[in-house]
């Protein structure tokens, strides 16, 4: 592989700067509208997979360039056009290729061939960011004078992209914007071809054809998986869909049943006198998010309300009035605060589109829930709610719902963190009381590790007796726990046991409790979750894992409440009894592992394979020292920059209430910044290489420390603020770590093209499968050590780039070459 | 719907599937050798288990039952080779038949008597039915997918069991005209389980609830009516079969 040279570059045979960023601009909104897709059709945004897929294509592309750029470049015209074409013909046709493989991820543990069918699946979707990449590669590479105007063009094509995309699913749906994207490669192909002066008549019909026909005959659709809630709720006789919309904050589909209704009351007594009423079901992305019920005077009761384990606070005896439910959803506990006798009720949910549904379509059936007078309605994220606002409360009432199967155990929630429990009674009267509901497993896991965080945030508020503060209930499938900063009286304690006894809800933890007092109704063969609730409440625990599973408490650097293998003592199983045990590991990080598998072999294959095979490239030309510096500098970069760049959008998605503000913000700004600096960089002259990379370490070191201590107290301090004050402060938090980030990579490839031109594919190779795989891992790894330590970890591997040495000291050069 | 009111597309796709059952019903022999294998591994995982269910192995009754209903039968052609495996197995709309452990467990933890009634909640593939007909109960059936609850049916009858009753339909209320019930099975929990099948349950008689995912059944969750009509759960776990290591 060579540098463009003079002579090509003077012949002005560059593509257009309008198509490269038409190119980039799509294939980062392609890039965007996956995590839409893997959403809509399977259960999380699963950003890190999409820059995985992203990734993937672009190294395999960087390979494919090194091998065939010289061929390639003879032709300029006719492979941007050819590949301009290819990147929109295959948008449409590998987002409706990939729906037709049969992906069940939750089948791995069983099915070894779901694994080839998870590479499948990848293979497919990262086909056109390989297109894409050649365009950009190509024109990068075929033109030095221009070459500054094209990486701004592809630069701010990216962030065009991104912001055009945003303001289209305001009104739009992600198949519309995903059929869109064929018509802006066709563009970009089309002002290649005229720019370049090359007029294809056969390429351009044969395209037009291919995406005519697809929009005809493909009709692009994301289907949910037949295991989505919204699938099966569909596939039950007398389902009809009432409400289907699409909008910034998801999908958003209500389905009503006059056959088969739904009677959602979770946590409802095996004894309850009274039953729920028919609902409709309200589904996010395909995914249960509430019910409403029709409470109209005379229609139906809610009397049911008061038989759920979610009435507890009610039962206390102590004066509820003012009352914060946290993610409200579709209201159903702000209609339980009412009936059971809040004089007044703040509902917080941050998807506006919800609220339109319940204050709008269906304003009328639940009455009070949409009454000013009653309930305050807040469209934002619980927490940046209460960091605004100096309200206080005798009870806040938040419900932690997920997939009981455990594939959530590498899903984020920031709302039931340590620092969030402690905000929250912080806000409290000194009498008021916090309930947070969830679902059960056995063992305890999840209520497990949310008595710690409750333990860790009295302490946090001065109060280390936390036993006498916390309540805790159970039933067959659903837990509810109460914390107050007064403790529980006696009359209190004598209230929850006729709760209890009542409605057949089985004690888990009452100050002065004894263990006999935990199996009355629902008996296990030890009671279990008395003793985990006795472990981590009692004064001398300080561990954090309890018989396998994970007891320390959430916190916002590590905000995976349903993650819960203790790896410490599951290792130690395998040392003890050599077996391990695998039904102790979250199925959630069975798929990650099999993802980092897949990621890996296929960026093996794509990336490094085509270069071992085709061409020997690098080997004869240069020495063992060279090699290793270049390999190490650039799998270094490759995977730090993508574990920092995950990093920020984890921590940014509370902070800007909407994963897809904060994927889309960082990508584009890493993007645009890490871009100028890399720009920046080329401009200075190689002399002060070395100096630059120490420069960025040292940059990239101080927003290190800024990200672990500084970053959470000042998207705190801001979560309050608009929508676009919040995104531009993202963005110039992140500009200086992304503008630094981009000089170790030109830097390199400098010092690589002075010491050893031939391992130049080698380079944009490793780079590229360091970043796949990194792309996959960070999830799994963040969850781990924490993203406040991963982005630590990621500093310290920008920091060890100077001792790798690939730009030599001045005086050493010619001793290297 | 009742399926005696099944439309003519519905004649039509159970004729089709009649017709497909037909040719496959040899296709896969059973019992067989390989049938052979599966329910003694199933009865040697039982004895494992025991502490967390309370039996160390069947009883004959039950044995017999799950080894003489072809469980190939109820699953979907393409996936009919892992009709001998311990797992469960997709059979479409997003659902599974069980894992035959957790059959097994079931069906011992209901402790039927011939001529018992059982009312289940979730007809599925229709398995589970098949099995609790095959020891002599009369069972009551209630599905919300009519697709699911015709194959069923169809399945039901080429294999002769015709001590099972399916309706496609709301469950939550249960069976009202052929309540009370000597054991209840549910497999399609919403968030509750509807008060009214407590109603139904008589009193010493079980109700069991698999809670879990489609693939691993994380607990076992036991009500019992007392004659007094108090009730009390026993929750048994986690009988959770993984497949590199067997019984967890």
């Amino acid at each position: 592989m060579r540098l463009p040279d003079a002579a090509t570059a003077n012949r002005g045979t560059h593509p257009p700067f309008a198509g490269v960023a038409l190119i980039s601009a799509a294939a980062l909104a392609y890039e965007i509208l996956l995590t839409r897709a893997f959403a809509i059709i399977h259960w999380h945004h699963l950003v890190a997979i999409a820059i995985s897929l992203a990734l993937l294509g672009y190294g395999a592309s960087g390979t494919f360039l090194a091998l065939f750029g010289a061929r390639l470049r003879a032709n300029v015209a006719a492979t941007f056009v050819s590949q301009a074409w290819l990147f929109g013909i295959t948008t449409l046709l590998c987002v409706n290729g990939a729906q037709q493989i049969d992906l069940d991820p939750l089948a791995i543990a069983w099915d070894p061939r779901q694994i080839a069918v998870l590479a499948g699946a990848f293979l497919v979707l990262a086909t056109p960011f390989f297109f894409a990449a050649n365009c950009i590669g190509l024109a990068l590479w075929t033109s030095r004078q221009s070459l500054s105007g094209l990486y701004a063009a592809d630069l701010l094509g990216a962030a065009v992209g991104v912001v055009l995309l945003l303001i289209a699913l305001r009104t739009t749906d992600p198949e519309t914007a995903i059929a869109a994207l064929p018509a802006v490669g066709a563009l970009a192909a089309t002002l290649a071809a005229l720019a370049l002066d090359w007029h294809p008549r056969a390429v351009t019909v044969i395209g037009l054809l291919l995406i005519v026909a697809q929009i005809l005959y493909m009709p692009m659709h994301l289907s949910p998986s037949p295991y989505k809630d919204l699938s099966r709720a569909l596939a039950a006789a007398g389902a009809r869909v009432e409400i289907h919309e699409s909008g910034i904050g998801g999908r958003i589909t209500v389905v009503g049943n006059d056959v088969v209704p739904t009677r959602g009351a979770p946590g409802l007594s095996l004894l309850a006198t009274a039953l729920p009423p028919p609902q409709r079901v309200v589904f996010v992305d395909g995914d249960r998010a509430g019910t409403i019920a029709d409470f109209r005077a005379g229609s139906t009761s809610s009397a049911y309300l008061s038989q759920t384990l979610g009435a507890l606070p009610f039962a206390l005896g102590r004066p509820i009035d003012e009352v914060a439910v946290l993610r409200a959803a579709t209201g159903e506990r702000v209609v339980q605060a009412l009936d059971l006798g809040a004089r007044h009720v703040v509902a917080v949910e941050p998807r506006p589109a919800l609220y339109a549904i319940v204050c709008g379509h269906y304003a009328e059936l639940q009455g009070a829930v949409c009454d000013r007078q009653r309930v305050d309605w807040h469209t934002q994220s619980a927490r940046a709610f209460l960091a605004s606002s100096g309200q206080r409360f005798d009870l806040i009432s938040l419900a932690v719902d997920a997939d009981p199967a455990g594939l959530d155990a590498l899903a984020s929630d920031h709302h039931v963190t340590l620092q969030a429990f402690a905000s929250y009674l912080r806000q409290l009267d000194s009498d008021g009381v916090m309930v947070v509901e969830g679902p059960t497993r056995l063992p305890p896991r999840l209520s497990m590790r949310l008595l710690a965080t409750a333990r860790g945030a009295l302490a946090q508020n001065g109060i280390t007796d936390a036993g006498d503060h916390i309540v805790m209930l159970r039933d067959w499938n659903r837990f509810v726990i109460l914390v107050s900063p007064s403790s529980v009286s006696w009359p209190e304690r004598q209230a929850v046991r006729n709760f209890a006894q009542t409605l057949a809800f089985e004690l888990v933890w009452l100050p002065g409790m004894r263990e006999a007092d935990a199996s009355r109704i629902q008996h296990q063969a030890v009671p279990m979750f008395y003793r985990a609730a006795r472990a981590m409440l009692a004064d001398a625990y300080r561990g954090d894992c309890y018989q396998g599973h994970r007891a320390d408490a959430i916190s916002d650097d590590r905000p995976f409440p349903w993650l819960s293998t203790c790896w410490r003592e599951w290792l130690q199983t395998i040392r003890t009894q050599h077996d391990a045990d695998w039904a102790g590991i979250d199925t959630g990080v069975l798929i990650g592992v099999a993802v980092i598998a897949v990621t890996g072999v296929t960026s093996l294959m794509l990336i490094i394979a085509p270069l071992l095979l085709l061409r020997r490239v690098g080997r004869e030309s240069a020495g063992a020292g060279v090699r290793l510096a270049t390999f190490a500098h650039f799998g270094l970069i490759g995977a730090a920059f993508i574990a920092l760049e995950i990093a920020w959008i984890d921590h940014l998605q509370t902070f800007l209430g909407n994963p897809l503000y904060a994927t889309s913000l960082v990508l584009a700004g890493f993007l645009l910044f890490a871009g100028l600096g890399s720009a920046w960089a080329q401009r200075r002259g190689i002399a002060g290489d070395l100096s630059l990379l120490h420069l960025a370490c040292t940059v990239i070191a101080v927003s290190g420390l800024f990200y672990m201590l500084v970053l959470p107290l000042v998207l705190t301090e801001a979560a309050a603020l608009p929508l676009w004050a919040r995104a531009a402060i993202a963005a110039i938090l992140l500009s200086p770590t992304a503008f630094a980030m981009g000089i170790p990579f030109p830097v390199g490839l400098r010092a690589v093209q002075r010491r050893a031109p031939a391992l130049l594919p080698w380079a944009w190779g490793i780079n590229g499968c360091a970043s796949v795989v990194a792309a996959a891992s960070t999830p799994l790894l963040g969850a781990e050590v924490g993203f406040r330590d991963l982005a630590g970890l990621a500093a310290i591997g920008y920091m060890l780039l100077p001792l790798v040495g690939l730009p030599a000291r001045p005086e050493m050069r010619n001793d290297l070459i | 719907m009742s399926i005696q009111h099944m439309p003519p597309v519905g004649w039509l796709l159970l004729t089709v599937n009649l017709f497909g059952a037909a040719l496959a019903s040899d296709a896969v022999p059973w019992p067989s050798e390989a049938s052979g294998e599966l329910w003694d591994k199933v009865e040697q995982l039982i004895g494992i288990l025991h502490t967390e269910t309370g039996f160390a192995q069947l009883s004959p009754g039950v044995g017999a039952a799950l080894r003489e209903v072809p469980r190939p039968r109820f699953i979907p052609e393409r996936d009919r080779e892992a009709a001998f495996d311990n797992r469960p197995v997709p059979i479409g709309y997003g659902q599974t038949i069980s894992q035959p452990l957790i059959v097994a467990v079931m069906t011992e933890l209901l402790a039927l008597r011939p001529g018992d009634k059982v009312f289940e909640l979730g007809t599925g593939s229709g398995y589970q039915a098949a099995v609790l007909a095959a020891l002599g109960a009369h069972v009551y059936s209630v599905e919300i997918i009519p697709e699911l609850a015709t194959r069923a049916r169809v399945t039901l009858d080429e294999l002769g069991y015709d001590g099972v009753r399916i309706k496609v339909g709301d469950g939550y209320f249960g069976w009202p005209d052929e309540a009370p019930f000597d054991a209840i099975v549910v497999t399609a929990a919403n968030d509750h389980i509807p008060p009214p099948l407590i109603q139904q349950l008589r009193p010493g008689g079980r109700m069991v609830i698999p809670v879990g995912d489609r693939y691993t059944t994380q607990k076992l969750v036991i009500v019992e009516r007392d004659a007094d009509g108090t009730i009390q759960l026993h929750e048994l776990m986690p009988v959770t079969f993984v497949p590199l290591t067997g019984a967890r």
